[in-house]
Formats: C-alpha cells, sequence, structure tokens
C-alpha cells in the first residue's frame, strides 16, 4: 500500500481523502493556497505546503508547484479529488513521468473520456447507445445547417465541457443561430475550446449515472446506479442509490452498458458513466467522469464500500478486490449538496463568512464538509460548501432522516440553500420519485418558502432587534419611568 | 420608539409597549408579551404564549440572520441602513450582489428597454448571469464596459423613465 500521499485539492474533498487515508495509516500531505491557512483540510492533514498564486484558484492548478510539493516531501502519489486538475491528462502525464502515482486512469483515458465528442464515438462503437447528435467540424455556419437538421429539440454543448457550463436548449429555428454562437464564445472562455456540438433533447429526461471501479487491465465491475435528476443550472443538487422505480431489468442494462465500456477502455481507477433516460426507457450515453464524484458517499453508504480506498488499493497495484457478485445493495442513502447561493434568485452564488455552524447529527446521517466558523465564503472557489447524506432501510426513511438533518442544520452568515432542500424533501413529488431534470422548474411554486406563523415572525424580529443598542436599551436598561413614557410619547 | 425592519424583505415596524411584568412588543398590528432570554451571543429563546422559541441569530455588516424552526430568515434593521423601503433612486439602479466581470452589453445608453429584457450578462463565482430590466424604462447609465471587472455593490446599469 501506499505510504504517504498528497491531496492535491481543498474543502470537504481533501478532507474526505484524508479520512480514509488516516484510518488507512497512510500519511497525507495537504496543499493550499494563503486564503485557505485556516481551512479544515490544512489542520488535517500530517503535512501542509502552501502554493501561492495570484488568484487562489490558479494555485491549485499549478502543476509544477505540485510536483515540486511531493519532492520536498515525498509524497509517493497524488489524490487529485474532483474538479481543478483531476481529469486533466497533461498533470496525470507530468505527475507520472516526475515518478509519482497519479491516483487515476492513465492520461491516454482521460483525454478519451474528457472529450465529448471523441467519446461519443468510442461509445457508439461499442454498443452504447448515444443519442442524434451533430459536431462542429468546420465553420459555425455549417454545423447550424447540420444542427437544425437533427429536429427539435436539441441540446448545445461545448466540447470540452461539463457542469452544465455552455450548455443550450434550442426549441426554435429562430433561436438556434444565437444559441450556438452563445454556446461557441462561452466554451472559448470556460475551456480555450470554443467547439460545441448539438444532440437531440430528451424531455423529462433522468440522469442515470453507474459507478464503475477498473484495474487498467480491462477488469471492471460496476457498483450500481445513482440517480441525479433533481439539478438547477444543469447542475445537480439532490443525488441518490438506487434510483426509485427503476425496473430492475433496465437498471442491469444501463449497468451493462457501463461496464462494457470502461473494459474497452482498460479503465483504471474509480469512474462514473453518465446516461439520459428517457421516459419510455430509452437511455442515452452522456458522459464519463474519470475521477471520484461529489455524490459518490450514496454508493458507499448502500454498498458498505469505501470506494477512495479502493482507488488507493487500485493505484497501488493491488488490483480489484471485488468480484461483481459480492456486491449488493442494500437500503436506500441521499445526498444533498450544501451551496452557498440563493435559490429565490435563480440560485446566484452567494458570498459571507460562516458566523455560526452547528452540523447535524443522529442516526443515519452524515455531514461531508471543508468549512469551519469563521471562514470566508469568497468568489474565488465553487460555491458548494458541504454534503449531507442520509441513509435509511427504505428510501421513505432515507428522506425523512435528511429532512431532519437539514432542519436541525445552521449555517448563518452566507446565504444557502439549505431551507430550499428541506422544501424539496417535503415536496409529494419528490416523495413518490417521479423524478426528471426538470423538476425545480415544474414544482416552481410549490418549493418556494411557506407563509410564516406571526408569532414565529415576532420571536424572529425580536431576536434579531435584541442585538442592537437601541432595542436593548429600551428593552432592558432604561430606567422604568422613562420606558413607560417610551410607550405612548410617540 | 419603533424599529422599522424587514423579515425576508416583508417590511414590517416593531414596537416596545411595555417593559413589565412582561417585556410586550408588537409587529404590526398583533401585541405580544414575552420572556427573552440569550445563553451565548448566537443563540436565543424567547417564549411567547406558552410556546418556546430557540434559535440562532448572526449579525453580517448588512443584516441579521436568524435560525428558528428549521429556517433561515434574513432580517434588515434600521441601525444598518438596509435597502428596504428606499424606492426612488435605488429601483433605478442595478448593483452587483457580488464581485465579477461584465461578459456582454445587450443594450447601450439611450435605449428603451421593457421589464424582464436583458441588459448585460455578468460572470461570479464561474457562472454567467443575465441582469434584466426590473421594470420599463430609458436606460441611462451602463457604468462598467464589457470584459471589465467590478466589485460588489457597483451599480451596472441605471434606468431613467421614459
Amino acid at each position: 500500500m501506499l505510504k504517504k500521499v498528497l491531496i492535491a485539492n481543498r474543502g470537504e474533498i481533501a478532507c474526505r481523502v484524508m479520512r480514509t487515508c488516516k484510518r488507512l495509516g497512510i500519511a497525507s500531505v495537504a496543499v493550499y493556497h494563503h486564503e485557505d491557512r485556516n481551512a479544515p483540510h490544512v489542520a488535517m492533514a500530517d503535512e501542509k505546503v502552501q502554493l501561492t498564486g495570484q488568484v487562489p484558484t490558479q494555485a491549485y492548478l499549478d502543476q509544477e508547484q505540485i510536483v515540486a510539493a511531493c519532492k520536498a516531501t515525498g509524497a509517493e502519489a497524488v489524490h487529485p479529488g474532483y474538479g481543478f486538475l483531476s481529469e486533466n491528462a497533461g498533470f496525470a502525464k507530468r505527475i507520472t513521468e516526475a515518478g509519482i502515482t497519479f491516483i487515476g486512469p492513465d492520461p491516454e483515458v482521460i483525454t478519451l473520456m474528457g472529450d465529448k465528442i471523441i467519446s461519443r464515438e468510442f461509445a457508439a462503437k461499442h454498443g452504447i447507445p448515444v443519442a442524434p447528435s451533430a459536431k462542429q467540424t468546420g465553420t459555425i455556419e455549417a454545423f447550424i445547417k447540420e444542427a437544425a437538421a437533427i429536429g427539435f429539440p436539441l441540446l448545445i454543448k461545448a466540447s470540452a465541457g461539463g457542469g452544465g457550463k455552455g450548455m443550450k436548449i434550442v426549441r426554435k429555428t429562430e433561436e438556434l443561430e444565437e444559441n450556438i454562437r452563445v454556446a461557441a464564445s462561452e466554451a472559448q472562455r470556460y475551456f480555450s475550446d470554443g467547439r460545441v456540438y448539438a444532440e437531440r433533447l430528451v424531455d423529462m429526461p433522468r440522469h442515470i449515472e453507474v459507478q464503475v471501479l477498473g484495474d487498467g487491465k480491462g477488469n471492471v465491475v460496476h457498483l450500481f446506479e445513482r440517480e441525479c435528476s433533481i439539478q438547477r443550472r444543469y447542475q445537480k443538487v439532490v443525488e441518490e442509490s438506487p434510483a426509485p422505480n427503476l425496473p430492475a431489468k433496465l437498471r442491469d442494462e444501463i449497468c451493462a452498458s457501463a461496464v462494457r465500456l470502461c473494459a474497452a477502455a482498460k479503465y483504471k481507477n474509480a469512474g462514473t458513466v453518465e446516461f439520459i433516460l428517457g421516459s419510455k426507457g430509452e437511455y442515452y450515453f452522456l458522459e464519463m467522469n474519470t475521477r471520484l464524484q461529489v455524490e459518490h458517499p450514496v454508493t458507499e453508504i448502500v454498498l458498505g464500500l469505501d470506494l477512495v480506498e479502493e482507488q488507493l488499493k487500485i493505484a497501488s497495484g493491488q488490483g480489484l478486490a471485488l468480484k461483481q457478485s459480492d456486491i449488493r445493495q442494500n437500503g436506500h442513502a441521499l445526498e444533498v449538496r450544501v451551496c452557498a447561493e440563493r435559490p429565490e434568485k435563480d440560485f446566484q452564488p452567494a458570498t459571507g463568512r460562516v458566523g455560526v455552524l452547528r452540523v447535524p447529527q443522529g442516526e443515519g446521517v452524515r455531514w461531508d464538509g471543508g468549512i469551519r466558523e469563521g471562514q470566508a465564503v469568497t468568489p474565488a472557489f465553487d460555491s458548494m460548501l458541504a454534503k449531507l447524506i442520509s441513509y435509511g432501510p427504505d428510501r421513505a426513511t432515507a428522506i425523512g432522516r435528511l429532512a431532519g438533518a437539514l432542519r436541525d442544520t445552521v449555517l448563518l452568515g452566507v446565504p444557502t440553500n439549505i431551507d430550499f432542500l428541506s422544501r424539496i424533501m417535503a415536496n409529494p413529488v419528490f416523495k413518490d420519485g417521479k423524478l426528471h431534470t426538470g423538476f425545480i422548474k415544474e414544482q416552481g411554486e410549490s418549493l418556494m418558502p411557506a407563509p410564516v406563523p406571526a408569532a414565529t415572525e415576532a420571536a424572529v424580529a425580536v431576536a434579531a432587534l435584541t442585538i442592537t443598542d437601541d432595542f436593548q436599551a429600551s428593552a432592558f436598561h432604561t430606567p422604568e419611568p422613562y420606558a413607560s413614557i417610551g410607550a405612548w410619547r410617540n | 420608539m419603533a424599529f422599522d425592519i424587514a423579515i425576508d424583505g416583508q417590511e414590517r415596524t416593531a414596537d416596545i409597549l411595555a417593559r413589565k411584568p412582561d417585556l410586550t412588543v408588537s409587529l404590526g398590528d398583533a401585541v405580544y408579551p414575552l420572556i427573552y432570554s440569550a445563553h451565548a451571543p448566537e443563540e436565543f429563546e424567547i417564549q411567547i404564549a406558552g410556546k418556546t422559541y430557540k434559535g440562532f441569530r448572526y449579525a453580517t455588516a448588512e443584516e441579521v440572520h436568524v435560525r428558528l424552526d428549521g429556517r433561515t430568515f434574513v432580517v434588515e434593521l434600521p441601525r444598518f441602513g438596509g435597502g428596504h423601503g428606499a424606492g426612488g433612486k435605488q429601483d433605478n439602479e442595478i448593483r452587483a450582489d457580488m464581485p465579477g466581470t461584465v461578459v456582454s452589453l445587450h443594450c447601450k445608453e439611450g435605449d428603451e428597454v421593457t421589464s424582464g429584457q436583458k441588459l448585460l450578462t455578468i460572470e461570479s463565482m464561474k457562472l454567467q448571469i443575465s441582469m434584466v430590466a426590473p421594470r420599463d424604462g430609458v436606460v441611462a447609465k451602463l457604468p462598467v464596459a464589457a470584459n471589465t471587472t467590478f466589485e460588489r455593490g457597483a451599480v451596472l446599469a441605471a434606468l431613467k423613465p421614459v
């Protein structure tokens, strides 16, 4: 097994990886930008190395500084987490050339799966269903014609993209040209690659993904599916496993497709194959993420596995310890992403300072966080603050526990989506498991806050006013005669 | 002494009517005798009509966040000079909630625009956001040019009546 691992990340995922390292007796090295010097991942690590950069994200993306940090600390391997350099083939190559183990797939496989167009072609070649599409090979004008020929509705995406950035839905011919131009310019800005492609949009689709583990020699097992259909701005909000109301036969077929894709690619590491599923049971390959996913905990909980441990075992050359027949789902797990944002303002990201933090506890509840009281939430990083995960013998119990945990969570000082998540848990359509990616838009009104009882509002007013000197003076410190005068002298 | 506050954007007037035997506070037309205590600065306990309201609070530079009954409320207080009820001039200005960059302008000064029309696109925290006209009007100012950064609170566009 590895002895020392550098975690080239921050926040909750850096803490998450370190927890497993600690349990397995592997020393951990944190890297951090000055702005994160008091962050939990720095405090948790056995060793730490500061990275410099004009802006904080640049520091975490600086390959040479990370290689130097490995050399300085003697770390034998790098765990990239998710985001940052996790799907950067150049980084995987650079690390490997420096004699360090990259905890992830080979650079060629990252390149293959990192390109939406090439990966789709690869999937189609190996018999995995893909949606009708058109790719940009020449000018944007030619592409507009090809895209229109597929028929509407259409989804326009960045070829090099992810996370919904540069993605547009087009329902009419007259909206096509402008949307393609905007998508191309966004793609250029985000990914330095302005190529876009278009595919037939499946209306009211479900997002079903399959967790896999591969040893790099063509041996692959799947760890069943996750449903991540509850999304906003094309980003996941609620994830769960198993997917509710998914027929076993269809589920097995989707999982087998994922295994076939990864076996063909000789995939090494934990990875996720994403599919969209239509209402008639038709499913299409969406993309593959060649890293640990944000939502991996729901799989861990229903299978009783530690995916970071499996990653470390594969990276250290121990191969696949699991047989497909040994892997069984047990119970139901749900995860919500706690983000600094304003749901009532179209989920705009928010900033502030974590003033008060009380993390929920209780049976079947797990908080994967990377924040602490006093920490600033700045625009420098992603808006996700933590993940809240629940488990139950069945879906209803897991929902009930998550609802209770959300209610118990106190995170003040920065606007968050916590109460919005509570309202999703209380939504009858969600409880029925009738999910699709347009759920939040469709349920719009019913996900708005309920009216507040008058006495509760009075308590809120007093709780806020009592921190002011004026109110304190009038309510508690004023000599009695003046106070009683105060009541009527206005 | 009356206190003009806003709870989640809803304007309310609170007043202290009496201190004894119980502290009595009015909110709007309703009157609440209550018992208030705080064991720590961020925690409070308030009893109203036999029911206990226990929660947490935190004051930011602009407002107080109150956590009660599994819900977070944002309270604007007079001492913070909160934006609520300001009306007039402020309604004419579209301000940035956070720092960012102007990606593109969809109108120019002097253009007549209608409510909901896209004025400009900004990027903050890696997300592109459209800023729309809050009402009909004429674009009076577009102070931040495309590809230029701005700070939180910066005026991104100003409208004047048609």
